[in-house]
């Protein structure tokens, strides 16, 4: 590592030191961020800053085929009042590669198009353009030629050095040197590319000349010069920066040793050979460039003409919501207030009349129209194909998106102000997410892009950067440490963010001595790589319309999945510019639920919806407050089932509550015992004020929800919306730890001032920042809640169905059908087992029982099930045979089947339908001629049956369930000779007690927010039974802990009131103390 | 000073009488075929033909240090191996640096470094590279030498028809010579600032056939800097010289390659 | 130790974990240890971890290479031909079973118990652990050994020697049981097989899952059924087996070929001093070892001479070559360079050569070049003076330069000895590691920032830089003059300078500032100031 310090701090040489020459003027116009992804190494503020530091005129960025970091940029040159160009370098298939800067507006749209263009042609994360394509887009845009020479070139240098060409020309073509990587006759194609280059930019086009200290800069230059003046373009200095001070040159190493996946000290000539590409002061390039001053005094002329800044930028919301002749506002109300006569037939109550009144309002007063618009379109699309969606947000659960079918919650059931989350003073985007149900949201996505065309519609990006977990792993590799090594501590990151004094113990540990200069080196590199962008990923759901081209506003590039296009700005980067943008989220439950509500209707003829169910049900809630919400929407997860009974939700606010606060925030915040205690009265509720007071007195004087702490920044501390809003995002930007820490004090400050008590405001500064970025809004909880319920009540009033329908939308949700079907036989519900004559590829009901269908068979493809429905419906199978002609599915199919016992029926156990099925031939019944003949001359095969202990392994083995027994039922009289006690008993046995229990892992789950605790559920023939497993018994019982299928678990029984839980000292695996589950237990991997 | 001539067992000397004549009594081919040219069109002018005769020993006497002598001489050895074969530097001090060679246009891949540890290695191993067939150059840096070992090297090389390029000092000018071809080089001063190809005045010292006295003055080109790697090449991409096309260029890639690559199976288990 | 196998779509999988070093002498096919969970085919970086909890240190990791383990098995077979002159290793894709014919052998060890526990012996003296079973049929004795009841609970089924699968199988008492070989009486294979597991007819495993899902687990159970409800189902291979097993059907040891015959002995008459002599002898042993070889298309790899007196007096050398040949003339000369060397103080009475390694031929390469005679021989000579060199010179002083393209000019190229180099690819002038392209990293992405191409670089560098007196015009000026040799050198032009910072991985930053500079006598020298201590250096000379 370098250790002297940046040379721009040395005393100035002799020339500059006399003092008599003014600071010359120079703009920096080739930089690289660190969104030039493993090229650049330093973020594009800390170019900014360093660039304004050094009192240059400008700095262009101009990243690598992308406007990627522009908008960071753009904001940190803000703040600093520094004027920026946005530009970009672009590679080119068949020329140089060119700078492009911007001049304005028009030229920005262009640049944005170009990148666009050679992004989608290309693959992810390459990017494609010839000369000729970029001339078209040359309007408006400077162009800097770097003398690079293309690929491309290669072939045609090549072409006059071989022997036979060089033995013909004159023998001056052999006294120059021919090398394999220099270009004889040198430069033609330099001059070629400018000529090129001149004809398309005319005068706006520049050579650019950087010099870092190469071998021979001056000769360098000399050339330079030559070639500008041979082909009449001017040079303008620049200084190929790839970081904002020498000192990151190890840095950028790594970085390039990592993009090419190798060590830096094999990575030779792909370094740069020194740290002469850094960010120089103008005085520097002054002296670089003495022998050419037109070309240092050109920089400002080039930043001079680039006028264009991103505040230019106007988001514009797509025109064609309205039909013609009425105005987007226009049509907004009406559909709102038709909307409202259907949501309330007998008439819109008076309160939300007021609400309807009061937002069309403030919509129309901010020009919000169009972006409820936007969204009631997905909606009605939605709705129109029958996919079930529900929006949540802040302006989700207002009146005018209850009555646009946005959302299902009655806004008069709920007492969320508008206002507070649209806000006049602070002109911030309305939020809305739309969730839809998992298996469809494509459809969605794909009607945007139809609707809008690619050029008008893209998903947002998402910045992926390195966490400790993925800078420990790369840096690692790239200082030439072991794989094993690596890994080693990369592992022992798991779960951390922060980069912290933890890195140095677990670096330690994993074997790497700090004290070594490696293990400095590595702890130093990963500090100053966590953080950086890594790659682009998409956004979850973050949809962009526009009214222009979208393409003019921001490149958009190829997503990784097929028919996806994305991006490349993220939402932060959307909000920094105003830019609107949709959530369209998917969700598994929404799916479920739209499934359990097709079934209902089909068997009892009752149409339901999210806003028809019932509301208000106390079976519901007696329901949940006995935890018994396996399959239910959010609040089936250990740690949402042991809150429950002590939370006693008793209507739908406190649903609201409860989704809210079983997150991080309000646990790191320590914000639920206080909360629990006060609404079981053991603690009285006070409020330091009558503002406080308005804020918290829903929540009991507990802020749960993220809208609180925002609003307590205002009402205790003093905070402008604008500056809470800094605060809200200040707490999710992790990188910076600092910058929460500014806030502490201007936030204690404020609380002060009002008089606050600084227990109080300690308090509260913990609480925010507990939220962090985990914080759940109100709006959000309104909506889930709603979801909440509804599966609750579906669940309580129709489980058959409801399981069904949870089974038919898998993977979702935290169990497996087993247990869902454990579950619902549980409630008395009837569960029939796969038949091939009876089941479809879902689960069905029969009368008030459950069918299962074969999308249960592992292994069976839906194609498969098809096929045996269509058979069906001549008739039933009568037999094998029968089965086998009728279907005509292979015999790997047949033996899939058989070994998921579905010929109960034709009265075939398993063997003997597997023993049938190996004998189908691979091309089944191709001769007609034999479909009649009965070929069943064989006796049939003397093959042992099976005890009931493998059916039920088999069951599992084959299908994840079995309906016939528990496996540990087997076990049961060995294991109560081992004092292990079944799960049921868990509940009366003494507390506190040391207990023994044996089961099945059914999940195991280690929530952030738990300090390395894992739980572990059980599960036996007669329930099951929690565990707590502590970091350092997980660790000592590491392998059993990870890996057993069963387990037994040895420990102390806790128990609270309903909330049972074993913690646990020892494990042990249980398929080993058994010798294997079923006898003839095999691993099959 | 050994003499390994004379200590030669007679049937290898008889064998190599027999080449000798074999040699003498294939008809010399005229023309260009068997000539290298220097890599510098002036320089062939200067000689008696235009280029060196495969075969045979060149010397060039260097006439002062660091003048250009050695990078000449293997422009020659450059030449000498267009059509393929190894040139084989002998370097028993260690000083030659590959890179340089890469950047004069010789593919590393052809090139074989051998390091003697003394003059009485050196001589055995320059006669037994010169005699072998498939070396287009011998490059070595030779102060003195006795007068049957570069005898010796001289029949070494005309069995083979590998090129001799010794860079001797200038001071073995009046030695007996077994080359063909005795060349002077002397690095000439630049003025300042007029630019940064080195000159060298080269002449004709010695020669079988006469001609001898000649000067020619040359500019031995800098490579020119460049301007960074090809833009669209990732550097870790084959480089140019492996992906070039074309038979004979084929040939010189894979012929040492391929001809030195031992068998890949079994080591291990064989040492284990 | 953990072996383990790359697969292009998979990753590293395990091949088998042996929990101590010591061990790991065992076959290295067999199925991995249960003891820290560790289970064949699991995704190598599971396995580290689990072996990492299992034993508080970092597993040894090693490429699984199957070659290996084959010659290994071969190298077995090779020495219990001193047990029966009919040694095979089992055919299979990773045999771990050596099959011997003992048909009437029995006699000449004292009965077949004793035989086997012979075999066992010898092979425990190699930190083997094995079991042996003696059988009417080779199928017969392969499913005893693998599957016999050992009288001790063995839950992996599968494995052969426990020392690899089965930590808690070490103990004294189940290696004792494992050694005791298993002998089935003439005529009794039946019964010792009709108990047994399926899977001990060597039948693949997906075939026994197939058959344990039917209920078919022991073999008394598949042979108890139709022959053609079998065939029909699971094609020949089970019948064929069984067939095997009870000496229905023929199996042939495929014997081991015999190790070459690997010395030579030729004795003079009179004990002689001549050099001719001993040469004439040596050529002509020579000349059987190549034909020898060359009739299993081998060739020499290292070969010894040895040459005795009649006073037991020794001399001996060795001899390399880096490809294997069998031809006799070259090898001829390689060891007539050494043999010239040599003294004897004795009369030679004997010479001795022993073929110390031996490689398979490779005729492709001769393909390539078919032109003309001349380019024919050429690779051939070539590789006779890489040998003769590195023989006489040593390997070091044979190489080539292997660029490195590291901007520190020491660091820019690496030799190779020649005689060593593994194949090179043919992209084998630039840098030597191979690369691969990082995911989501290739097109443009990757041409960014290697812009240096070595700049004009003299022709002589010296590995370590001479530290010179250098006058320059200011601290961070050109140089001025500087004195060499007892010379002064005046400098009349200077280019530069070219900055070098780099090698911070390495401990400290290397920083130069490297001038070319030329005298007024027009010699040129590469000089350099050392940033940190501002110290001059000679680097090279424009010779």
């Amino acid at each position: 590592m370098p250790e002297q310090p940046d040379s721009d701090k040395r005393p100035l040489p002799a020339a500059a030191s006399r003092g008599t020459i003014a600071l010359p003027r120079y703009a920096e116009l080739q930089a690289k961020t660190n969104f030039s992804f493993l090229e650049g190494a330093s973020h594009p503020d800390e170019l900014v800053a360093r660039a304004a530091e050094l009192g240059m005129s400008a700095l262009a960025v101009t990243d690598r085929n992308t406007l990627a970091g522009v908008v960071r940029a753009h904001v940190a040159a803000k703040t600093l009042q520094f004027k920026l160009i946005i530009g970009a370098q672009i590679d080119l298939l068949d020329a140089p590669p060119v700078v492009l800067w911007t001049t304005d507006r028009a030229a920005y749209g262009r640049l944005a198009r170009l990148i666009t263009h050679g992004r989608r042609q290309a693959p992810k994360g390459e990017f494609h353009l010839s000369f000729e394509e970029l001339a078209t887009y040359a309007p408006g845009l400077l162009c800097g030629v770097l003398p690079r020479r293309p690929a491309s070139f290669d072939e045609v240098a090549h072409g006059p050095t071989s022997p036979a060409a060089d033995r013909n020309g004159d023998s001056t073509a052999n006294t120059k040197p021919c090398l394999a990587s220099c270009s004889c006759p040198p430069d033609d194609w330099l001059v070629e590319a400018l000529h090129r280059c001149r004809d398309v930019f005319g005068d706006r086009t520049y050579l650019v000349a950087a010099l870092a200290k190469g071998p021979d800069d001056e000769q360098a230059l000399a050339r330079l010069i030559t070639m500008s003046k041979r082909s009449r373009v001017p040079l303008v200095a620049a200084g190929d920066v790839h970081y904002h001070a020498r000192s990151r040159l190890p840095l950028q190493d790594v970085l390039t040793a990592i993009r090419l996946g190798t060590t830096v000290a094999e990575a030779g000539d792909a370094l740069f050979p020194n740290a002469e590409r850094y960010l120089k002061s103008p005085q520097t390039m002054r002296e670089c460039f003495a022998a050419a001053p037109d070309a240092l005094a050109r920089t400002t002329e080039v930043a001079d003409r680039c006028t264009f800044s991103l505040d230019e930028l106007r988001y514009e919301y797509p025109e064609e919501l309205a039909p013609p002749g009425e105005t987007p506002l226009q049509y907004l109300t009406r559909l709102a207030w038709s909307g409202a006569r259907k949501r309330y037939p007998r008439g819109v109550p008076q309160k939300v009349r007021g609400l309807l009144e009061h937002e069309l309002a403030l919509i129309a007063d901010l020009r919000y129209e169009a972006y409820f618009l936007t969204v009631f379109d997905m909606v009605r699309f939605a709705r129109r194909r029958k996919i079930l969606c529900q929006g949540r947000g802040s302006a989700a659960n207002s009146a005018v998106c209850y009555c646009l079918g946005v959302t299902a919650v009655d806004p008069a059931r709920l007492d969320l102000l508008f206002e507070r989350f649209i806000s006049r003073e602070r002109n911030e985007a309305p939020d809305i997410d739309i969730d839809f149900e998992h298996e469809r949201r494509e459809e969605v996505l794909q009607y945007l892009y139809d609707k809008y065309g690619r050029e008008r519609a893209g998903m947002t990006a998402e910045v992926i950067t390195y966490r400790p977990r993925s800078a420990v792993r790369d840096v690692g590799k790239a200082l030439g440490l072991s794989l094993d090594r690596v890994d080693a501590l990369a592992k022992s990151l798991e779960g951390y963010r922060h980069f912290d004094e933890h890195l140095e113990q677990r670096a330690r540990d994993a074997g790497i001595s700090l004290d070594s200069s490696l293990g400095r080196r590595l702890i130093e590199m990963v500090g100053q790589l966590v953080g950086f962008p890594r790659h682009l990923g998409q956004h979850v759901g973050g949809m962009v319309m526009t009214r222009g081209p979208l393409c003019e506003l921001v490149p958009i590039e190829n997503a990784a999945m097929d028919d996806r296009t994305v991006i490349q700005w993220n939402k932060d980067d959307l909000d920094e510019l105003g830019i609107l943008k949709v959530d369209c989220l998917s969700l598994g439950m929404l799916t479920a639920i739209r499934k359990c509500f097709d079934l209902i209707r089909q068997h009892t003829g009752r149409a339901l919806s999210l806003a028809t169910v019932p509301q208000e049900d106390p079976a519901v809630y007696r329901m949940i407050g006995r935890a018994d919400t396996m399959g239910v929407f959010q609040i089936e997860s250990r740690a949402q089932m042991s809150m429950l009974p002590r939370l006693r939700p008793r209507t739908f606010y406190d649903l609201v509550i409860e989704v809210a606060i079983v997150r991080p925030g309000p646990i790191q915040g320590n914000m639920v015992h206080p909360y629990l205690r006060r609404r079981a009265g053991l603690e009285p509720v006070t409020f330091p004020n009558e503002e406080i007071r308005q804020v918290l007195h829903k929540t009991l004087g507990v802020p749960l929800f993220q809208e609180q702490a925002m609003r307590l920044a205002v009402v205790a501390a003093g905070f402008t919306p604008g500056e809470a809003d800094q605060l809200r995002r200040a707490m999710g930007a992790w990188r910076r730890t600092g910058v929460i820490e500014q806030f502490r004090t201007k936030l204690l400050d404020g609380m002060r001032a009002n008089g606050l008590s600084e227990t109080f405001a300690e308090n509260v500064f913990r609480q925010i920042r507990g939220f962090g970025e985990y914080g759940f809004p109100e709006s959000h909880a309104a909506s889930f809640a709603l979801l909440v319920y509804v599966s609750s009540w579906l669940k309580c009033y129709y489980p058959a169905a409801f399981t069904a329908a949870v089974i038919n939308s898998q993977p979702m949700g935290f169990y497996a059908p087993a247990q869902l079907v454990r579950c619902a036989r549980e409630h008395d519900v009837e569960v029939r087992p796969i038949d091939v004559n009876r089941s479809v590829w879902d689960c069905t009901l029969e009368e008030e029982s459950l069918r299962l269908g074969f999308r249960l068979i592992s292994g069976l493809s839906e194609v498969h099930a098809r096929t045996i429905e269509q058979a069906r419906e001549r008739g039933p199978f009568l037999g094998w045979d029968d089965f086998s002609r009728r279907t005509r599915l292979s015999r790997a199919v047949m033996s899939r089947l058989a070994e998921a016992d579905v010929f109960g029926s034709l009265a075939l156990d398993r063997r003997k339908a597997l023993w049938q099925a190996l004998a189908e031939e691979k091309a089944p019944r191709a001769l007609p001629l034999f479909e009649t003949v009965a070929a069943e001359d064989e006796a049939p095969a003397p093959l042992p049956g099976l005890e009931a202990a493998e059916e039920v392994v088999a069951d599992y083995r084959a299908a994840g369930l079995s309906l016939k027994a528990h496996p540990m039922q087997f076990h049961r009289e060995r294991l109560s000779a081992w004092n292990i006690l079944p799960a049921e008993q868990l509940a009366t046995h003494p507390a506190n007690r040391y207990v023994r229990v044996a089961g099945i892992v059914l999940v195991r789950q280690r929530p952030s927010t738990a300090k390395g605790i894992t739980f572990v559920t059980l599960e036996d023939e007669t329930g099951v039974a929690n565990l707590i497993v502590r970091q350092d018994v997980w660790q000592r019982f590491y392998r059993v802990a990870r890996t057993a299928a069963a387990l037994i678990a040895h420990g102390r029984l806790q128990r609270q009131g309903r909330v049972i839980h074993v913690l646990v000292s020892k494990l042990e695996d249980l398929s080993e103390q058994l010798g294997g589950l079923g006898s003839q237990s095999r691993d099959f991997h | 000073m050994s003499t390994p001539l004379r200590s030669q067992p007679i049937s290898e000397v008889v064998a190599e009488l027999t080449e000798r004549v074999r040699q003498i009594e294939r008809p010399r081919q005229p023309g260009r075929e068997g000539l290298v040219s220097s890599g510098h069109g002036r320089l062939d002018r200067l000689l008696p033909e235009p280029g060196f005769r495969r075969g045979t020993l060149v010397e060039w006497l260097a006439a002062g240090p660091a003048s250009g002598t050695g990078t000449l001489a293997l422009h020659a050895a450059r030449e000498a191996a267009r059509q393929g074969g190894a040139i084989v530097v002998v370097d028993p001090d260690g000083l030659f640096y590959p890179p340089a060679a890469l950047r004069l246009g010789i593919e590393l891949g052809q090139l074989i470094v051998v390091r003697p540890a003394g003059d009485e290695d050196r001589a055995w191993a320059m006669d037994q590279i010169l005699r072998t067939r498939g070396v287009a150059a011998v490059w070595c840096q030779v102060d003195t030498e006795d007068d049957h070992t570069l005898r010796r090297w001289q029949l070494a090389a005309e069995r083979s028809g590998a090129l001799g390029l010794l860079v001797r000092p200038e001071a073995v000018r009046h030695d007996p010579s077994w080359a063909e071809l005795r060349l002077l080089v002397e690095s000439v001063a630049r003025p300042r600032g007029t630019g940064r190809n080195r000159r060298v005045r080269v002449t004709l010292i010695r020669s079988r056939v006469g001609h001898a006295g000649r000067t020619v003055e040359l500019e031995l080109a800098t490579p020119e800097p460049h301007f960074g790697i090809p833009a669209n090449r990732p550097p870790d991409a084959a480089p140019l010289s492996a992906r070039r096309r074309g038979t004979s260029d084929e040939a010189r890639s894979v012929h040492l390659a391929s001809a030195l690559a031992p068998a890949k199976t079994g080591r291990r288990a064989r040492r284990a | 130790m953990l072996l383990y196998q790359w697969h292009a779509s998979r990753g590293a999988r395990v091949v088998t974990y042996c929990p101590h070093l010591a061990s790991a002498a065992a076959l290295p096919w067999q199925a991995p240890s249960r003891q820290a969970g560790i289970r064949r085919d699991m995704p190598l970086a599971e396995a580290t971890a689990l072996a990492d909890y299992a034993r508080r240190d970092p597993p040894h990791l090693e490429l699984h290479d199957p070659l290996t383990d084959r010659q290994a098995l071969e190298t077995l077979a090779e020495s219990c031909q001193r047990f029966s002159p009919s040694v095979g290793v089992e055919q299979c894709e990773h045999p771990e079973s050596l099959l011997l014919d003992a048909s009437g052998l029995g006699p000449l060890f004292g009965g077949e118990l004793q035989l086997a526990r012979r075999v066992v012996r010898e092979l425990e003296h190699r930190n083997l652990v094995a079991r042996a079973a003696l059988a009417d049929t080779f199928a017969a004795a392969w499913a005893v050994a693998h599957f016999a009841d050992l009288q001790i609970a063995d839950t992996s089924g599968a494995a052969t020697t426990p020392n690899g699968s089965d930590g808690d199988a070490d103990t004294p008492a189940v290696l004792a049981a494992i050694r005791t070989p298993c002998i089935v009486r003439p005529g009794e294979t039946w019964p010792a097989l009709a108990r047994l597991n399926v899977a001990a007819l060597r039948l693949p495993d997906e075939l026994c899952a197939l058959l344990a899902d039917l209920g078919l687990r022991r073999v008394e159970q598949l042979a108890a059924l139709d022959r053609s409800t079998l065939l029909a189902r699971f094609g020949s291979l089970p019948l064929e087996r069984l067939d095997q097993a009870l000496g229905k059907a023929p199996e042939a040891i495929i014997a081991q070929a015999a190790p070459p015959e690997c010395e030579f002995e030729w004795l003079f008459e009179y004990p002689t001093g001549r050099q001719e002599a001993i040469q004439f002898a040596l050529e002509q042993l020579i000349a059987q070892a190549c034909q020898a070889l060359a009739q299993q298309r081998r060739g020499v790899l290292r070969l010894r001479c040895r040459f005795e007196s009649e006073q037991r007096t020794r001399w001996q050398f060795v001899v390399g070559l880096f490809r294997p040949s069998a031809d006799a003339r070259h090898v001829g000369e390689l060891t007539r360079l050494k043999l010239e060397s040599m003294r004897f103080a004795d009369p030679v009475a004997v010479v001795r050569l022993t073929v110390l390694a031996v490689d398979r031929l490779e005729y492709r390469q001769r393909e390539i070049f078919v032109d003309e005679e001349h380019r024919r021989e050429a690779p051939r000579e070539l590789a006779v003076l890489v040998d003769r060199l590195s023989n006489r010179l040593g390997a070091q002083a044979v190489v080539r330069p292997w660029l490195l393209a590291g901007a520190q000019p020491e660091f820019a190229c690496q030799y190779q000895p020649v005689a060593r180099l593994a194949a090179l690819p043919s992209r084998a002038n630039r840098s030597a590691p191979a690369r691969k392209p990082r995911r989501g990293s290739r097109g443009e992405n990757a041409s960014a920032s290697g812009s240096q191409v070595p700049g004009d670089r003299p022709l002589h560098v010296r590995s370590h830089p001479l530290r010179l007196p250098v006058m320059s015009i200011a601290p961070e000026g050109p140089p001025l003059r500087f004195r060499l040799a007892g010379r002064d050198h005046r400098i009349m032009n200077v280019w530069g300078p070219e900055r070098i910072e780099t090698g911070w991985w390495r401990g400290r930053c290397t920083r130069r500032d490297y001038y070319q500079v030329e005298t007024g006598t027009g010699a040129r020298f590469w000089l350099f100031r050392e940033l940190n201590s501002g110290g001059w250096f000679l680097h090279g000379e424009f010779v």
